[in-house]
């Protein structure tokens, strides 16, 4: 680092900057431009793909707009399936038909639904999408499988159950939705193999699969609820039987309420101010005392949004809570279950001038929604 | 030239020199977990779920908080784009901040406003309360009509008022697209992930074509300092955020979008309106509030969930806003000093405070000093010519490096409707960047710094936005 400038010839400042070569500082700004450059040829190089990309799409939709008009004419027409000519499936049109035919699927219902499903029976679509399901980039594998759940072939159905083993976990999830859909029973081992599998990390997902079992199959669910279960696991479940018409797991219920994981709590909480089993009073009671006023308040407010009117004793002593949301809640709950709590709260008024506010509020509450 | 003062000299270039470096290699650092978290969190939201949740109604509430001045001419087009967002549970509830325009005659007028009784929490403190309106039109939004008390403030006003489990604190002026609620909800119903706060990515939607309150058409912006800007919040979320967010060590959600979980924010004792940088300074006192509670909690960013917002397109107006947040970052640090490099606080208070001592009190000053000292150092001898290029590519090109790189990771992980032709005009945009904009940016932050060491009052300015096309 000595200097060689116009003025000092004066050697290092430093006697360990003596020491240190001109390499290194050459090396730095180096090292600093090729980073640049590659940097900057790795962004045109991308726009480069861009650009042929959206060329490419940009075709892909105008073959996807000719088979949408082809669809909605034939759709307003009234034509039979068999009347329709041959379809312009080939090339370009194959690739964007899985997307196409999925739209109108998610749309139509009831007797357009059933002429489009003819139509893909009479034209074979089915072998297009079935090897779409099979191979190919993984959106469109995931889309296959949603179209294919949404037809009334054994063959269909087959590729679906082949899928929930397939090595990329989220086309297992994909094919799980699908045999949800068709109504078609699946173990508990193949769930938890999901719930081990991208479960772990991706709830959501895992919510997806166990919210769609516990529409068709409550009691499936229902066993994956145990204490020791992966809290992950046991949300996802909890979150699916929400609003479900409960069976066998009151009993499993109890030892929830007091989980050690704050969201297994409230999760709990929500579920068990749905229930009516005899042992939901003794549950609601335990996480009346939660330490943790989040849950009592999730609690309330779910009780109030079930208006449980039969549990009206619960949310009048929760008036009486140390946590002002607990308070507030408990009032707009009671408002929420109708003219017995309107009169609970009515009499509250009289004794306790610091809750009018939140009574006042809870009775506009109750009308607003009217 | 004395020897001694020659060393002195010296000493001072080679420690502008060194802080210069040492920050772009923060950077750098911040490259590698910011590419992970991007990978790990890729395919994290799941549309049918979202769709399904919606659909049955069990996405938790949400309290949209909106303050807003004298916002008067977009304020009603704002709520209604707020009303459209694909969301179960939520309700908009909008703070007229003693506004001295028709704001609230706007509302009252478009959306039928009728007084309410409305309970507010005494845990908070804010300004008087005149009325609390519900629209007859649309029950989910509310308006609260207070004195005037600054943004911070109305947000507390606003908070006082909330009765969903999470809020999220929204600019008047800013779009959020159609699904980003859903995704920024997310983390908050993860299993024992004790998520308190999620912040979103903030895009620039200056040369957006926006109808009914919805980007319509993603266009880059034409002009080059809202272009720039665009180069530049990239660079700040994909990066600097992504990476911090990997590490638990957040120190900004931005006051633009971000979501919170209310109980959390009220017991840390919610906005604090005697600073100007108060989406920072909440931040940093949440990880103090749960740090000193020995309680685990996380702050995330989502680089997906996606608020557009017009940014400054005048010099001036940029100016204004920059002295401002570096204002806003020193009043949070002066507050927390106490906090750095403090074991206790963890990696927060060891890794996260001291960087932002260094990037935003130390940096600034340096890096101007650097513009000076450093040619005046080679011209004066004292610096030899490899030192001298090696200081100009550490602090020049290797901006666009970085710059680069940040374009590189939102591409490759995050849908982006970018063009060809937009990709090759951001890339040209991060090399320009460094050369004159930087520096000027860098001595809006030194005239921050003089005027938070000045004490000089603080107000909300202007920023010459001139709206949505």
């Amino acid at each position: 680092m000595t200097g060689r400038g116009p003025i000092s010839a004066m050697p290092a400042v430093f006697p360990s900057a003596a020491g240190s070569s001109d390499a290194l500082l050459n090396g730095i700004w180096l090292v600093s431009l090729v980073l640049t450059a590659l940097s900057l040829l790795a962004v045109l190089g991308l726009a480069i793909r861009r650009g042929f990309r959206d060329f490419q799409r940009k075709r892909d939709q105008n073959s996807a707009d000719e088979l949408q008009a082809f669809l909605r004419d034939w759709l307003a027409s009234g034509l039979a399936p068999a009347d329709c000519g041959d379809w312009p499936v080939e090339g370009r049109r194959a690739r964007v038909l899985v997307p196409v035919l999925l739209a109108y699927f998610r749309t139509l219902a009831g007797t357009d639904l059933n002429r489009l499903k003819d139509l893909v029976a009479a034209q074979d679509l089915e072998a297009v999408i079935r090897t779409a399901a099979r191979r190919g980039k993984r959106l469109n594998r995931m889309r296959s499988l949603a179209l294919l759940s949404r037809l009334d072939t054994p063959s269909s159905l087959q590729v679906l159950q082949t899928g929930i083993r397939d090595p990329d976990p989220v086309i297992q999830l994909a094919a799980l939705r699908g045999l949800a859909r068709r109504q078609s029973g699946v173990s508990v081992h193949d769930i938890q193999a999901i719930a081990t599998g991208i479960g772990r990390e991706n709830q959501a997902f895992l919510e997806t699969c166990l919210l769609r079992m516990a529409q068709i199959d409550p009691a499936t669910v229902e066993t994956l609820i145990n204490p020791e279960a992966d809290p992950r696991l046991l949300c996802a479940a909890l979150q699916a039987l929400n609003g479900v018409e409960l069976g066998e797991q009151d009993i499993r219920l109890a030892p929830l309420a007091r989980h050690a994981d704050l969201e297994v709590r409230k999760r709990t909480a929500r579920l068990v101010a749905g229930w009516t089993g005899a042992e939901a009073h003794g549950v609601i009671e335990v996480l009346m005392a939660d330490p943790d006023p989040a849950v009592r308040e999730v609690l309330v407010r779910a009780l109030g949004r079930q208006r449980r009117a039969d549990e009206l004793t619960v949310m009048s002593a929760m008036l009486e809570d140390e946590d002002w949301n607990v308070r507030l809640n408990a009032a707009l709950a009671m408002a929420r279950t109708g003219p017995a709590g309107i009169r609970v709260l009515d009499a509250w008024r009289e004794t306790d001038s610091a809750l009018d506010a939140m009574i006042e509020e809870a009775l506009e509450t109750v009308g607003a929604s009217v | 030239m004395s020897p001694w003062l020659e060393i002195g000299f010296t000493s001072l270039t080679l420690f502008v020199v060194l802080v210069g470096v040492l920050h772009q290699l923060v950077y750098l650092g911040c490259l590698f977990p910011a590419w992970r978290e991007l990978v790990s969190n890729g395919n994290s939201y799941d549309a049918e779920a979202a769709f399904e949740a919606l659909r049955e109604g069990k996405q938790p509430s949400v309290t949209l908080i909106v303050p807003a001045f004298n916002e008067g001419k977009t304020v009603v087009a704002n709520a209604h784009s707020l009303l459209s967002l694909r969301y179960a549970a939520y309700d908009v509830v909008i703070v007229n901040d003693g506004s001295k325009d028709d704001t609230l005659d706007q509302l009252t007028r478009e959306l039928s406003l009728k007084p309410i009784p409305r309970a507010t929490n005494p845990a908070l403190q804010h300004a008087e309360i005149r009325q609390v309106y519900r629209s007859e039109i649309t029950p989910n939004l509310l308006v609260i009509d207070k004195e005037n008390g600054g943004k911070a403030d109305a947000i507390n006003a606003g908070l006082a008022c909330t009765r969903s489990e999470l809020f999220c604190v929204i600019d008047a002026d800013s779009i959020l697209q159609p699904e980003a609620l859903a995704r920024a909800v997310r983390p908050f119903q993860e299993a024992q992930s004790r998520v308190i706060a999620v912040g979103g990515t903030v895009g620039v939607a200056n040369g957006c074509t926006v109808r009914y309150g919805q980007i319509l058409r993603y266009q880059l912006p034409a002009a080059f300092l809202p272009r720039v800007q665009a180069v530049e919040y990239t660079r700040a979320f994909l990066v600097a955020r992504l990476a911090a967010s990997r590490s638990n060590t957040l120190a900004l959600v931005s006051g633009a979008f971000g979501v919170f979980r209310t109980r959390d924010v009220i017991e840390a004792g919610a906005y604090d309106s005697s600073t100007v940088g108060e989406d920072m300074e909440l931040i940093v006192r949440l990880h103090r509030h749960f740090k000193d509670a020995k309680r685990p909690y996380t702050i995330r960013y989502l680089p997906e969930p996606v608020c557009w917002t017009e940014v400054p397109s005048t010099w001036k107006g940029l100016m204004r806003q920059r002295v401002r947040w570096q204002r806003g970052a020193l009043q949070t640090l002066a507050r927390h000093t106490d906090m750095v490099l403090k074991p206790r606080y963890g990696r927060f208070g060891m890794i996260s405070l001291p960087l932002m001592v260094l990037i935003d009190v130390i940096g600034p000053v340096v890096e101007v000093l650097g513009y000076l000292l450093v040619p005046l150092a080679w011209a004066l001898g004292l610096l030899n010519l490899p030192f001298f290029l090696a200081y100009l590519a550490v602090t020049f090109v290797f901006g666009i490096f970085l710059s680069c790189s940040a374009i590189l990771l939102e591409q490759s992980s995050v849908e982006r409707p970018t063009t060809a032709r937009q990709l090759v005009r951001l890339a040209w945009t991060s090399v320009l960047e460094n050369f004159g904009y930087r520096q000027i940016s860098n001595v809006w932050r030194l005239i921050g710094l003089v005027r938070h060491l000045r004490a000089a009052p603080a107000r909300w300015d202007s920023v010459g936005r001139v709206g949505f096309r």
